[in-house]
């Protein structure tokens, strides 16, 4: 097997599984904690509480699976590059980056979610979300496997051949990027409060969802809607066509900006936020996925 | 006037303190003479308790409001959250709709997929056609109009904040601001306590302004104005797309090489001096369409240029984008066929064009060309059909009218395999077999001409967008004021909003307890978590 970019890709699979065991142990093995005992808090108004066990730092397989994470975004970073050369070297081709392709996407989002999650976890100190991060990357890897997915370096009609389609899709990936942080915190605090835990544990992971949109939604509004309109307008000479991968952003956009409304301005603090979260996560999934296969239309990319 | 004064006191009493902004007005005291004077609701407080805002709603009375009704529930309604939210949802759901259903699409095709009854009632319903649709327009102009009145109304409490230098605070206000916190002082602390504090401020660039025992501190006052521009941005965009829509125009050309047309609404014209395709090499994916445009003004050669897909060229503020491409197989089709008895004895080879007939005099046939198929398919009906306009399985359906009278329609694959099979299994008792040498036709290149002049104007709208949001959540406005007073340094804040600045400030605090506490302990080393 050569070493190309697909041989890195499938190597940082093996790695992003070894940490997901990693972080699967380092929530479960550990002791139990008092579900009855209230946390310690400072008793003043918005001064967030000392984070709870569930959610603590610092075990043995805890600092296991963030080494191996990060070694295995190395090991994936490899790859990105080495399909960056290939597109390079394929000399008729345009495309200066790898984002073109259903598997280029998708290998850039196995590459960038456990990248974006490292930050995440050194800033606050969760690693109940790395499950999900390495999880989620290694799924993407081995879809992008299957054979139903093209991984030749294939060339591109004349409408994708253009810098703002780089531009259009590296940020509206990486907007998704973040959403996907947000959609997995999201879920686990809709999952610890039907478990009955106090919101005030929870904050943390309200916040963690906060901080992944504010850098987020400004990325997807840049590459989704504005680059996305810009790039329309030279290629077809109509910058909004109200086709449905279009709709879908702008679907995708609005349910975030509800979210944004809901918790800085209207005060919402509850559960209503992080359902937003994962329906505006769906949504953004059927926009990358869902319009290109299930639905017709000028936005057919499928492969 | 003195139960004017009372009441504004009694209102200003029963709201939150908080001077959040978040009712519309810069400062509580503000919002209790609007509630009092009619202009702000009784439940305007967003942080007041349901009984405080029962009791303001008691104190207020009813009585006539300063401005007529009509205006004020116009207002009212046009600021609200509700109609926001109600907005947001009806589009989505719609917007869903329209791209579930096919949009723009022929009459047939939604007979086919939905039955006749079906595409009666999505006609009627505008649904084929939901984006143009009146209610759709009406419900983007409601969102347009929502979103300009909350623009304007925190527009002019974000004017008020700024214009205003920061105002001072009591030690005794603090505890009301959103963020709190009160330090115990050592006796030796006390002193330096204040200094230190702004120091610990200044170093996380905040602009502070001491005094001998209180100071106050800010930090990206304009950070405020992100979401305003954010608004105003998404408000210019919408206008440059109304303004767009109504002024611009957007045609097709069809046009092969050496022909000049006039361009839509203007002065100038165009000719195609060539036109070309590209295919990958080795390949038949297609890699670019090209075409030589030169403009012609006022019978002057003005600009010559090649366009391709995405690199369009722009006139007078019209532009000229390649579109699509193709080959005049309908109409203009050149093809050259062989004649074969079906012993296989050849009789001869003849050119033909669309539409066109030869005849073969020693075996007394005519033979005309009817249609051209340059991706031959068959559909579930087992019809021919074209597949696409790329010349991926040519096939020409022929005519043969024989000597004494008798007409058979008779095919002709350019693909061997293809005729080969139609020869043994499907032309039945053919005498003569047509065979596919060469085709040709003449090529054709389908431009796309538009002009908006909305685009500037809508650009504009981005930049704004994208500033705002770089503002909002990069630069958020913090406001500090911090208290010594009988032993204890007391802080209150005020952040973005009433979560955003949470960690932040309790950040800020950690770093203040360090810095006061190496005072006090000078040899011991305290290491705080950032």
């Amino acid at each position: 097997m050569s070493l190309d970019s697909t041989f890195f890709f499938y190597l940082s699979a093996i790695g992003y599984f070894a940490a997901f065991i990693c972080y699967l142990m380092n929530a479960t093995v550990r002791p139990a904690e008092n579900e009855g005992k209230r946390e310690s808090s400072d008793e003043t108004l918005g001064i967030t509480t000392q984070p709870s066990r569930v959610l603590a730092y610092g075990s043995a397989w805890g600092r296991w699976a963030t080494w191996i994470t990060a070694g295995t975004v190395a090991i994936s970073t490899v790859g990105v590059v080495l399909r960056t050369i290939a597109l390079s070297r394929s000399s008729e081709m345009f495309m200066p980056l790898p984002v073109s392709s259903t598997y280029e996407t998708l290998a850039f989002f196995s590459w960038a979610i456990p990248l974006a999650y490292l930050f995440f976890e050194r800033r606050y100190h969760l690693k109940t979300l790395g499950i999900f991060a390495t999880g989620i990357a290694f799924l993407l890897i081995a879809l992008g496997s299957s054979p139903l997915v093209p991984k030749e370096v294939s060339p591109l009609v004349p409408a994708l051949q253009s810098y703002w389609l780089v531009a259009h899709v590296l940020f509206t990936l990486s907007g998704e990027v973040l959403f996907s942080l947000a959609f997995a915190a999201s879920l686990l605090l809709l999952w610890q409060a039907t478990r009955g835990r106090p919101w005030e544990s929870l904050k943390r992971l309200d916040e963690i969802s906060y901080r992944a949109v504010a850098v987020g939604f400004p990325l997807f509004t840049l590459g989704g809607l504005v680059f996305g309109a810009i790039w329309a307008q030279r290629a077809w000479g109509r910058y909004w066509s109200w086709d449905p991968k279009e709709v879908w952003t702008l679907i995708t956009w609005l349910i975030y900006a509800l979210y944004l409304h809901g918790r800085v301005r209207w005060g919402w603090q509850d559960r209503r936020t992080a359902w937003l979260l994962v329906i505006g996560y769906v949504a953004s999934i059927f926009t990358w996925f869902g319009v290109n296969y299930l639905l017709p239309g000028l936005h057919s990319y499928a492969g | 006037m003195l139960d004017h004064q009372a009441k504004v006191a009694a209102v200003k009493a029963l709201l939150a303190g908080k001077d959040c902004g978040r009712c519309g007005h810069a400062t509580c005291a503000e919002n209790a003479e609007a509630i009092v004077s009619g202009a702000s609701p009784y439940n305007s407080c967003l942080d007041a308790t349901p009984q405080a805002a029962a009791q303001i709603r008691q104190i207020v009375g009813r009585r006539e409001p300063a401005i007529s009704v009509s205006l004020q529930t116009i207002w009212q309604i046009l600021t609200s959250v509700g109609l926001a939210i109600a907005l947001i949802i009806a589009i989505t759901l719609l917007s869903i709709v329209g791209t579930l259903i096919p949009q723009e699409a022929s009459a047939a095709e939604y007979i086919q997929r939905y039955g006749q009854q079906g595409y009666l009632w999505l006609h009627a319903l505008k649904l084929d056609g939901l984006f143009q649709a009146w209610y759709f327009l009406t419900l983007l102009l409601a969102l347009l109009l929502n979103t300009a009145a909350c623009a304007l109304k925190r527009s002019l409490v974000s004017w008020r904040l700024l214009s205003k230098p920061m105002p001072d605070r009591s030690g005794d206000e603090l505890p009301q601001l959103h963020y709190h916190q009160e330090l115990p002082l050592g006796d030796q602390q006390e002193q330096g306590a204040l200094t230190r504090t702004a120091q610990a401020l200044r170093a996380s660039h905040f602009r502070v302004r001491t005094s001998e025992d209180w100071l106050k501190a800010s930090k990206n006052r304009y950070g405020r104005l992100g979401v305003d521009l954010l608004h105003l941005g998404l408000i210019v965009i919408l206008i440059g797309a109304i303004y767009g829509s109504l002024t611009g125009f957007s045609a097709f050309q069809v046009a092969h090489a050496g022909e000049t047309f006039q361009v839509p609404q203007s002065t100038f014209s165009v000719r195609v001096d060539k036109l070309w395709s590209e295919n990958y090499a080795n390949s038949e994916e297609i890699k670019g369409w090209y075409t030589t445009l030169t403009v012609i003004d006022g019978n002057q050669e003005v600009l010559t240029r090649t366009i391709e897909v995405n690199h369009p060229l722009t006139y007078k503020g019209i532009s000229f984008y390649q579109a699509s491409f193709g080959s005049d197989w309908w109409d203009q089709g050149h093809f050259t066929v062989q004649v074969v008895q079906s012993g296989g004895k050849v009789l001869g080879t003849y050119p033909v064009d669309s539409h066109g007939s030869f005849s073969v005099s020693q075996a007394g046939l005519t033979v005309t060309a009817q249609t051209f198929f340059s991706d031959f398919a068959l559909d579930e009906n087992f019809q021919a059909f074209d597949r696409s306009q790329y010349l991926n399985n040519p096939a020409l359906l022929l005519t043969v009218r024989q000597s004494d009278g008798t007409e058979r329609q008779s095919w002709s694959f350019a693909q061997e395999s293809l005729q080969q099979f139609y020869e043994e299994h499907l032309s039945g008792q053919e005498l003569y077999h047509i065979r596919l040498l060469g085709m040709t036709a003449p090529e054709y290149t389908g431009l796309r001409i538009a002009a908006n002049p909305g685009l500037p104007v809508i650009y504009g709208g981005f930049i704004l967008m994208m500033l705002g949001l770089f503002l909002n959540f990069y630069l958020p406005p913090r406001w500090v004021w911090v208290a010594v007073a009988k032993g204890k340094l007391q802080l209150g804040a005020l952040g973005r909003d009433h979560r955003e600045f949470e960690p932040g400030f309790a950040a800020l605090i950690q770093r203040l307890q360090a810095q006061l506490q190496r005072n006090e302990n000078i040899k011991e080393e305290v290491y705080v978590a950032r």
